[in-house]
C-alpha cells in the first residue's frame, strides 16, 4: 500500500490512483483540528470522536509501507493543513507508553513501519528547511520511519519531484 | 516587564493541563496580564491585543513533535500583522513524555520565528511527564520552577528552565500505564480495549 498525502491538488493524481496506491488531497477535504479530548485513547479506542473525513486518511497512513507526504514548508514545520491531519492521526496510538530506542514513545496500534519521502516545497531557507529536518527526524520515531528521506523543491519543481519519487516504487 | 498577554495554545484550552500551569504561575507575577486562547479565539484580534504587550507567553502542549496547528497559524497571523514595537516572547511547553529533550524542535520553532520576525527571546519553561509533574512531593520541585519562570519574565532576566519527574524511563512508563487504566476504566474500557489494533 502506497500513499501520497498532499496538502495541495497535484495534476497526475487519476493516473497513480489503483487498489495499491492512493492520493489524498487534504485540501479536498473536511478536517476539524484535533480537540485533545483523548477519545481515541480512553473512549473509543482507535476511532477519532469527530465524525469528518479525518478518518478517510489516517487507517490508509497506518496501513502504508510507503508514504509521500507533500507539504508547503511553513516556519520550519509543516503547512497548517498537513499538521492538522498528523494531529487528527493520534487514533493511531495507544495511550499507553514503551522505550522505544531508549525513549518514551506511545505504542502504536497496527501500524505498519513505513519508508517516508517528505517533499517540503517553497522555501529556500536553509535554516528553516534544517530545522524542518530536524522535526522529520523526530516524527520518524513516532511515526514507525524505517527511512525517511527529506526534498526542498520550488513550487514550479514540486510536481516532477513527486514523480521521480513515486517512479521509484514502480521501479523498486 | 510592564505588561504580560499569555497565549494559551492547547486544544483542551480551559481544561488543558496548560491552563493548570498558568494558574499556578500568575499569582507569583506581579504584575498586570491578560490570557487569551488560541484554539478559539480571533486570530487578528489576538495580533491587534499584542501590540499593547510589552512581554508575550506562550502555553502549549507538544503536538506530534512540534507546536500545535492553531499555533503555527497563529504565528503565521502575526508574521502578517507585526507590532512596531516587538515584546519579548517567552514559552511554557509541556509534553506527555518523561524527556523534556522531546519538546526541543518546538522550542527551536518558536525561536526560529521570532528570529526571522525580529522578536526578542527571553525565557522558556520546558515540562516533562504531563500532568503526573504535579504528583506530590514532585509537585513542590515544579512549582519551584514556575516561580522562577515568573520571576525571570518580571524581572527581564531570560533563564532557560526544565523540569520533569525525577525517576526512571520504566517506572515512568509503568505509572503513566495506571494513569491512563484509570481514565480507561470511568469509560468502562478494560486493559485488552484500550490496546485494541484496530484503527477506523
Amino acid at each position: 500500500m502506497n500513499l501520497i498525502m498532499s496538502d495541495c491538488p497535484l495534476s497526475f493524481s487519476p493516473s497513480f490512483s489503483s487498489d495499491q496506491n492512493t492520493v489524498i488531497d487534504l485540501s479536498a477535504l473536511n478536517i476539524s483540528p484535533c480537540l485533545g479530548c483523548f477519545g481515541c485513547w480512553v473512549k473509543t479506542p482507535g476511532k477519532c470522536v469527530i465524525p469528518d473525513d479525518a478518518h478517510k486518511v489516517y487507517p490508509l497512513i497506518a496501513k502504508s509501507e510507503n508514504v509521500i507526504y507533500v507539504t508547503r514548508l511553513f516556519h520550519g514545520s509543516y503547512s497548517p493543513i498537513m499538521k492538522r491531519m498528523l494531529e487528527r492521526a493520534i487514533p493511531i496510538q495507544q495511550a499507553f507508553l514503551h522505550l522505544y530506542r531508549g525513549e518514551v514513545h506511545h505504542v502504536p496500534r497496527n501500524v505498519v513501519p513505513k519508508k517516508a519521502v517528505i517533499i517540503a516545497y517553497g522555501c529556500d531557507d536553509v535554516e528553516e528547511q534544517e530545522l524542518f529536518c530536524k522535526l522529520t527526524e523526530r516524527n520518524a520515531l513516532n511515526m514507525l520511519f524505517t527511512e525517511c528521506k527529506v526534498l526542498f523543491p520550488s513550487k514550479e519543481e514540486l510536481e516532477h519531484s513527486i514523480e521521480s519519487e513515486v517512479s521509484r516504487w514502480t521501479n523498486s | 516587564m510592564d505588561k504580560l498577554l499569555i497565549l494559551n495554545g492547547s486544544p483542551r484550552a480551559l481544561r488543558s493541563n496548560s491552563q493548570k500551569f498558568i494558574e499556578m504561575m500568575t499569582p507569583h507575577l506581579g504584575c498586570e496580564w491578560e490570557e487569551c486562547f488560541l484554539f478559539t479565539q480571533n486570530h487578528r484580534e489576538i495580533c491587534d491585543k499584542v501590540k499593547e504587550y510589552s512581554d508575550v507567553l506562550f502555553v502549549f502542549p507538544l503536538y506530534v513533535d512540534s507546536l500545535p496547528c492553531c499555533v503555527l497559524e497563529f504565528l503565521d497571523c502575526l508574521c502578517q500583522n507585526l507590532p512596531d514595537s516587538r515584546p519579548t516572547v517567552h514559552l511554557m511547553i509541556n509534553c506527555g513524555f518523561l524527556e523534556t529533550e522531546q519538546n526541543s524542535i518546538a522550542i527551536k520553532t518558536l525561536q526560529f520565528f521570532c528570529k526571522k520576525y525580529g522578536f526578542p527571546f527571553g525565557s522558556c519553561l520546558s515540562i516533562g511527564s504531563g500532568e503526573a509533574i504535579l504528583t506530590p512531593p514532585f509537585d513542590m520541585l515544579f512549582k519551584l520552577n514556575l516561580k522562577k519562570l515568573a520571576k525571570s519574565i518580571k524581572n527581564s532576566a531570560p533563564l532557560t528552565l526544565s523540569i520533569a519527574l525525577p525517576i526512571s524511563k520504566e517506572r515512568f512508563v509503568a505509572e503513566s500505564e495506571k494513569f491512563w487504566l484509570r481514565a480507561g476504566e470511568k469509560n468502562g474500557l478494560t486493559k485488552e480495549q484500550m490496546q485494541s489494533p484496530n484503527i477506523e
